[in-house]
């Protein structure tokens, strides 16, 4: 007989765990309560705090069971189901994530590869560039380690084209010429062999040459006897000390000889610029702490000798970490791509919510009925977002394989970086970066959606006879994503648009000289057999005549250093006669021409005449300087006839000012020229030259023809870099290129996906309000009037878009400043044409559903 | 072929795959006692915890994921017998094949549990 107190003691200990089954999921909450009703009965009521705490234990694991692989399977295997029943739609919205996330990772593939992996050196954020728009002769390197508390070491290196001969024929290959120090700075050792030791310096002594992977592989077959071997530079026999690993890629990408300044303690000019130094910083000390002490250094050099060290040096005597000293260049356009890409994948985001959207109109039956079956909220949200997270994947799968092509398209347009020739590849960083943004995707587009379609009123889709109603609020947040997408397209095509103005115009600057069939190549003495200054000035005299008799070609000239390169020999100068506070302190650029070469660039006289085959080494020193000079060194007074000296020539001796010409871009296509002096081959020999051919047909034509002649004059002579000018120019151009070409894809795939979104969003309601147009049609409408309802649907939507990106182009088109010559970032011809042609194309795009409408046949949707 | 037929096919396929992967796993010496239980007879949870000394805690999860992982199946009372027996219908738990072997290769990594009774397992294999 159970009694009353244990009947009430029953009653309390069922509701203590009937009030817990609220806890568990709501589909398992019967099961759960018989299962623990039974548990009590079976324990006799005894033992209830264990019970309780083993039932709240058995709820946490339901919940935990719910959200496990297991189950979350369950969903993944449903999801693919309900997926692949509509391939069609599968495949649309595949495609346009594989677009956007495809875009995204390649281009964030080249962000990591040039701005965010480190350098290939140890610790390479302790690499700094010191003074580096200052070039140094190696005597310098002991003022520059003055500050030697904040360096570890401080190594000078110099770009240097190496001639290998000796072998069948001469092979041109780039290298450095370094200090021993540098081993020490970049961290880097030698997988054979040694590194220079601090006597191979001495002259003497300084036959020995580090080489790279590469060569070691093609000239020595891998043998790690190589070192001790021999190899001929320049007719020379070089010891090969060591081999470097083929990741050793410097100063530039394919260095594959290293070999050691030599410093002649017998020549001590400051102005022999030639070599760049780079330190490691202390361990402990950051390289912004070694940028003051060195500026603190700097004062005190400029003190004592202000000379030397005049004001224009102290602006430049920083030090900068290395990497941010070599992407200086690209880091802005890079950033500002990746920006435009991620708003690429917005777009294509936004895309995918509103087909889904969409889509979720057709699966509202679905989806009531599995509310009716008692699913909640959570529940159907979940399986909703696997589903949109199983198209991301699907998406991020197809990207990769597309971002794979991509890196390989967009590389080309990257400037030679020592960090990205191997970093550049989809590895697993970049993957764990592809994932992240496919797990953002797919919470990006498949929330809303299924928000969305979470709140479908299961009473109103099971009562009436057709589901899919029309849920205003469904089509108003499509319309609202159709709208953002088409804005975001719209900035991105007008900066793509200034981008390509901007293009227009630097094309169309005056570089001062005529680059159209003229063919260019570096010709290279070998110094072992042209020592003296005679020898060079017969062999280069030799060499020219030999050009010149090859048919079809009209001039010979030659120039020690290429326009439109950064490459530059640039003393200070003085003017004779001028006080030395009245002196022009910045340097100026200084080359070293045959007489023809003005002409065969086609560079214009302006006053006096040009250099002559009569101004040798016998005759008076004379230059040719360029407007630029005139107007900064002579405040545009004549220049003809004034004398001027520089660091380059012997000391007390002045060159006179013979002619004047016309500017020619330097370095780059958006710079403007700075002043210059020319001065002849013949009076300043060089053992190397650019030499320019002007032919009447085709510049690349003449390549095999002009190496042939060349060869004739002497089988040891290196020829290097032999291309058309214009491919040189075209070279300069690049670095515009690159965010222009970048940019013009990007913009037109947001492009195409915004006028896909307002097209789309057109057909979804033609399709929903087909039975409605078979009525009117039918009462008399006219399918003309039809067609002018839908096309005008659209076009609002395209043009409140359109004009929304507009207004955020005028905003953001700052940032674009910079990478911009010669066109406003606000531009209102190009932020108006941009706004119009893509209303037609929407217009266009929204033309399709507005003729589907007008064609609906009335019999057929009254008939339904 | 018909692509659609051939897809599920190959989902189902992976899903399959998986579950088993999942199911490779080694047992705890709490899925395996209480396997050990059911194989001695042992069918509802109270008995169980009886049996095996863990507790309510450990046996009601426990049991869910022998059962989500096929190793044992369950089914309610019906509910005539319960009312003849004056008690609420109770849950009993079964050992299904999967149990049974999983069981038999368990075991001898807990040998506290090997005075089970031999006619309650399946033959080991001969090779």
């Amino acid at each position: 007989v159970i009694g009353r107190p244990r009947v009430a003691r029953r009653r309390r200990v069922d509701s203590i765990f009937r009030g817990l089954s609220r806890l568990a999921p709501r589909w398992r909450r019967d099961d759960w309560l018989g299962e623990w009703l039974a548990e009590i009965e079976a324990a006799g009521a005894t033992r209830i705090a264990s019970l309780v705490f083993g039932a709240f234990a058995h709820v946490v694991w339901l919940w935990r069971h719910e959200w496990s692989i297991d189950m979350i399977g369950t969903d993944v295997r449903y999801a693919l189901r309900t997926i692949l029943r509509r391939p069609a739609f599968a495949l649309t919205v595949t495609m346009t994530i594989a677009v956007g996330i495809g875009a995204t990772t390649a281009m964030f593939t080249i962000v990591d590869a040039v701005l965010l992996r480190a350098l290939p050196f140890p610790q390479a954020d302790r690499v700094a560039a010191i003074w580096p728009r200052v070039t140094f002769s190696p005597h310098e390197l002991d003022d520059a380690q003055r500050p030697r508390d904040a360096f570890e070491a401080i190594g000078a290196y110099s770009g240097w084209g190496f001639t290998l001969t000796g072998g069948t024929a001469a092979e041109a290959i780039d290298g450095a010429r370094i200090t021993p120090q540098l081993l020490p700075v970049l961290g880097v050792q030698p997988i054979v062999g040694r590194w220079f030791d601090a006597t191979t310096v001495q002259p003497g002594r300084d036959r020995v040459a580090l080489i790279g992977e590469g060569l070691w592989r093609r000239r020595f077959g891998g043998d790690p006897a190589a070192v001790g071997g021999r190899l001929m530079i320049e007719g020379e026999a070089y010891t090969v000390v060591g081999v470097m690993p083929a990741s050793f890629e410097f100063p530039a990408r394919r260095s594959e000889i290293w070999a050691p300044i030599t410093i002649d303690p017998s020549t001590g000019d400051y102005n022999a610029n030639f070599a760049q130094l780079i330190g490691r910083v202390t361990r402990g000390v950051s390289v912004e702490a070694a940028n003051s002490r060195m500026r603190v250094y700097a004062d005190e050099l400029h003190r004592s000798r202000p000379k030397e060290f005049g004001t224009n040096f102290l602006e430049r005597a920083v030090v900068v970490p290395l990497q941010s000293q070599l992407v200086l260049t690209v880091q802005k356009p890079l950033w500002l791509l990746l920006v435009a890409v991620g708003v690429l994948l917005i777009i294509a985001c936004a895309n995918t919510a509103h087909l889904l959207l969409a889509r979720s109109g057709s699966r509202e039956g679905e989806i009531a009925i599995r509310a009716a079956l008692g699913a909640t909220r959570p529940r159907i949200i979940r399986q909703l977002l696997v589903e949109s997270l199983v198209l991301a994947i699907a998406g991020g799968a197809a990207g990769i394989l597309f971002a794979h092509w991509l890196v390989g398209v967009f590389l080309p347009f990257v400037p030679d970086l020592p960090q990205i020739s191997r970093a550049a590849v989809i590895d697993p960083r970049v993957m764990g970066f592809t994932v992240l943004v496919v797990l953002s995707c797919a919470t990006l587009f498949g929330l809303t959606p299924a928000l969305q379609a979470s709140r479908t009123d299961v009473h109103a889709v099971l009562g009436s006879s057709r589901g899919g109603g029309r849920s205003p609020r469904r089509a108003r947040i499509g319309r609202a994503l159709v709208w953002a997408e088409v804005a975001l397209a719209t900035t991105l095509v007008v900066s793509a648009a200034l981008l390509g103005r901007s293009y227009v115009h630097l094309t169309a600057v005056d570089l001062g000289f005529a680059p159209d069939r003229v063919l260019t190549l570096r010709v290279s003495a070998p110094e072992f057999r042209y020592r003296e200054d005679d020898q060079l000035r017969v062999l280069f005299d030799d060499v020219l005549q030999r050009l010149r008799r090859v048919p079809g070609v009209v001039a010979v000239g030659a120039i020690h250093l290429l326009p439109l390169t950064p490459d530059n020999w640039n003393p200070g100068v003085r003017v004779d006669g001028v006080p030395e506070a009245d002196q022009y302190q910045p340097d100026v650029n200084w080359r070293v021409v045959t007489p023809d070469y003005f002409r065969t660039m086609g560079i214009p006289t302006r006053t006096g005449r040009l250099l002559t085959d009569a101004d040798d080494q016998r005759a008076t020193p004379v230059a040719i300087v360029n407007d630029a000079f005139v107007h900064a060194v002579f405040h545009d007074r004549s220049a003809v006839g004034q004398r001027i000296r520089t660091g380059f020539e012997a000391k007390g001796t002045w060159t006179t000012v013979v002619g004047v010409v016309g500017d020619v871009r330097q370095h780059s296509v958006d710079q403007p020229s700075l002043p210059e002096i020319y001065r002849p081959f013949a009076q300043h020999p060089l053992s190397s030259l650019r030499v320019m051919v002007r032919v009447t047909g085709e510049a690349g034509a003449a390549g095999l023809a002009a190496r042939a002649a060349v060869a004739e004059v002497d089988r040891d002579i290196a020829i290097a870099d032999l291309q058309p000018l214009a491919a040189v120019v075209d070279h300069a151009l690049g670095g515009a290129k690159l965010p222009l070409i970048l940019s013009a894809l990007f913009s037109t795939a947001a492009m195409a996906l915004g006028v896909i979104g307002v097209a789309g969003i057109l057909s979804f309601d033609v399709a929903e309000r087909r039975a409605e147009i078979g009525l009117r049609l039918a009462l008399g409408a006219r399918p003309a009037e039809i067609r002018r309802q839908f096309l005008a649907r659209g076009l609002r939507l395209g043009v409140a878009g359109v004009a929304a990106g507009s207004f955020v182009a005028l905003g953001v088109g700052g940032v674009l400043r910079s990478l911009l010559f010669g066109v406003s970032p606000t531009d209102p011809a190009t932020i108006v044409a941009v706004s119009g042609t893509f209303v037609l194309v929407i217009a266009a795009g929204a033309y399709i559903p507005a003729r589907a409408a007008s064609r609906v046949d009335p019999l057929n949707t009254l008939r339904t | 072929v018909d692509p659609a037929a051939a897809s599920y096919l190959y989902c189902d396929m992976t899903y399959v795959v998986l579950r088993l992967l999942i199911m490779r796993r080694r047992l705890a010496y709490s899925a395996v006692a209480i396997l050990h239980a059911l194989a001695n007879g042992h069918r509802h949870g109270f008995d169980i915890i009886a049996s095996t000394g863990l507790t309510s805690a450990t046996v009601y999860p426990t049991l869910g994921k022998l059962e989500s992982a096929g190793f044992v199946s369950s089914a309610w009372e019906l509910p005539n017998t319960a009312q003849k027996a004056k008690r609420p219908p109770r849950r009993y738990y079964e050992l299904r094949p999967a149990g049974k072997r999983a069981l038999a290769e368990s075991l001898d990594r807990f040998r506290v549990l090997q005075s089970v009774p031999r006619r309650l397992l399946p033959k080991p294999e001969r090779p």
